[in-house]
């Protein structure tokens, strides 16, 4: 199936800063793609690029097949709900939502009968005639949902709509606006720097550094794989060991132990291994001279399970790992465990 | 026992003020009724009847009518630039600097500019485009011109200060919808100013029905307005009865006429919650 986006080698420069540097991917007709990345990561600019709110500086942008870069953004089948919602004040709620269609000059009835049938599909039956400033945080922001799905776009782009939400109500709409998009279909492109709202919601995650994509991939290989330190390190805790090959081994100075080297590196390279917090295994050790011990700094008290914050007596790097009160209730602050590596991955950068 | 901090105390400099108008209003109200002692309604009976005297009021109103329009004509524009401009305080300087200097300078100014023989009407001459000065002074033209000059940054203020407060991303979303430039502006930016435009109407057309140096200086004595009637009725034919007859008819045509204005702007700001 051809995909309904692709971005080619995607640039843009705002003067000397380089904020989408060399960008390229594909986006699949009723995906539920994230942008995912730290403030400043570029991320927004791209969306932006694909609303054609900003011009593409170098490269291509291609919706179903056709090239972008001459159509403004109000000819582009593409919606955008933004960061702040931006909700036309001096509207009620179905003139907010009719907007689109009267735009296109859509005859009365017809736009009646779509409005009142988005609103149903937001959970907002009835509230057609309420003023913006009558409505509660969610119920605005499934306000803007309605208007930008009621004129049934190709894709839909959605830009931090969650942030100004407290986290329940937060955690609500995210599986809302998942089963929402499933149920119409339509492709969704959301941008967000959080990175557990993105692995609940996506399809793919694409990871933005400084302008590019390290990662694109589901979330459980984002989480398990990562592609890089930068994204070991963004999504999910992880803990991040220098080693240096030695033999087909990798040894990790820190905890006095050597992994096995499956990629054939070149003896004296260093490499990086990027274990998850609840990857890290703890047992009784109590001998203070263990080369694979750690001594318990703090433990830090969680609903679902605790953490231990470590640092290793050979090194004295700071870890940390999840402990589950079933098993690990026991350790104690000052006590010294040896450390197990359960799972790993191996980075070069 | 009252506190000397206590807020309400800050109404009284206004119910001083209120009260004084209402003294003048009621005062000059008397007057007109009264012009030789006895109550009469005379006046306004002459008024209603004479052509000359209605001609006044609707000479004041048209003038204040076109200058009204014009300040929204080329005030909007002005406005929206400079509402996107990167130094909007610096341009909003420039634009307020005229009001530095003294309205009966300014409108000098105007008479040099306006005259048959002023610099426009030489420089038209000499480049052979008229052959007889065209007569921009004495006639509402020239008061049209003046007042303009003198209220047009009064209705770019005021636009600006809504349009300064609205959500750039607003055009967006409309942008996002498929709404073309013009289409934003007419439902999204022209509506969501409204309240500032409307605002602007208000001062800039009450202030032009009011008006007096303007009028007298670019205006003359021979097709006077309200306001240079008034004048000349005071300091020239000691007239003061009538002289009140017409603030009072001034106050209550300017007021009918700004109803339909003050009602929408009200049911604009109840609806919207502003």
């Amino acid at each position: 199936m051809n995909p309904i986006l692709t971005a080619s080698k995607v640039e843009k420069a705002f003067g000397s800063l380089r904020a989408v540097a060399d960008v390229s991917f594909d986006v699949a007709d009723g995906e539920f793609l994230t942008f995912l990345g730290p403030s400043g990561c570029g991320k927004t600019t791209m969306l932006r690029m694909i609303a054609g709110f900003e011009e593409v500086t170098s490269g291509r942008l291609l919706l179903d097949g056709k090239d972008m870069s001459s159509v403004p953004a109000y000819r582009r089948p593409v919606g955008m709900v933004f960061q702040n919602l931006a909700l036309f004040p001096h509207m009620s709620v179905a003139e907010n939502v009719a907007f689109g269609l009267a735009v296109k000059r859509t005859p009365r009835e017809e736009s009646r009968k779509r409005v009142e049938a988005t609103l149903e599909l937001v959970d907002l039956a009835g509230y057609g005639g309420r003023m913006v400033h009558q409505l509660s945080g969610g119920q605005r922001q499934r306000v803007a949902l309605a208007r930008s799905l009621v004129t049934a776009p190709r894709i839909l782009l959605l830009d931090e709509p969650l942030g100004a939400l407290d986290l329940k109500l937060r955690r609500q709409l995210q599986l809302e606006l998942r089963a929402l998009q499933q149920r119409t279909g339509t492709t969704f492109i959301f941008v967000t720097h959080d990175q557990e709202e993105a692995m609940s919601m996506s399809d793919r995650i694409a990871v933005f550094n400084a302008g590019r994509i390290e990662q694109i991939a589901p979330p459980n290989e984002v989480y398990t794989r990562p592609a890089s330190i930068f994204v070991a390190d963004f999504v999910g805790e992880s803990n991040l060991l220098r080693g240096r090959v030695r033999g087909g081994q990798i040894e990790l100075e820190d905890i006095g132990a050597a992994v096995p080297d499956t990629g054939g590196r070149p003896d004296g390279q260093e490499a990086w291994v990027s274990v998850r917090s609840e990857n890290i295994s703890l047992a009784r050790s109590g001998d203070a001279t263990d080369p694979a011990g750690a001594r318990v700094q703090m433990l830090e008290y969680g609903g679902l399970h605790s953490k231990a914050h470590l640092t290793t007596t050979r090194t004295g790097k700071r870890l940390t790992a999840i402990v589950k009160p079933s098993s690990g209730g026991g350790f104690a602050v000052g006590e010294t465990v040896r450390i197990g590596l359960d799972e790993f991955v191996v980075l070069d950068h | 026992m009252r506190r000397l901090t206590d807020p309400r105390l800050l109404a009284i400099p206004q119910l001083i003020f209120l009260g004084m108008f209402l003294y003048g209003f009621v005062a000059i109200t008397w007057s007109s009724l009264h012009p030789e002692g006895t109550f009469t309604f005379e006046i306004y009976a002459s008024f209603m009847m004479q052509r000359t005297y209605q001609a006044i009021l609707w000479r004041t109103i048209e003038v204040s009518v076109w200058t009204t329009a014009i300040c929204l004509l080329l005030g909007y524009p002005l406005a929206y630039f400079l509402a996107r401009a990167r130094n909007t305080e610096l341009l909003l300087l420039l634009l307020i600097s005229p009001w530095l200097v003294s309205i009966v300078v300014r409108t000098f100014g105007w008479m040099l500019l306006l005259g048959n023989a002023g610099v426009i009407n030489r420089g038209l001459l000499e480049l052979g485009i008229i052959s007889l000065p065209v007569r921009m002074m004495f006639n509402t033209t020239g008061v049209i011109i003046g007042l303009v000059h003198v209220l047009l940054p009064l209705m770019v203020v005021c636009i600006l200060s809504v349009l300064v407060k609205s959500d750039r991303a607003l055009e967006e979303a409309a942008g996002s919808l498929g709404a073309s430039p013009v289409q934003t502006f007419t439902r999204v930016i022209w509506p969501i100013s409204l309240p500032g435009v409307y605002n602007g109407m208000l001062l800039v057309f009450l202030v032009a029905m009011g008006a007096i140096v303007t009028p007298i200086l670019l205006g003359g004595f021979r097709q006077t307005m309200v306001g240079s009637q008034i004048f000349q009725e005071v300091f020239m034919l000691f007239n003061f009865p009538r002289a009140a007859a017409y603030a009072v008819v001034l106050l209550v045509v300017s007021f009918v006429l700004v109803i339909p204005i003050l009602l929408h702007d009200r049911h604009l700001r109840r609806k919207r919650n502003i």
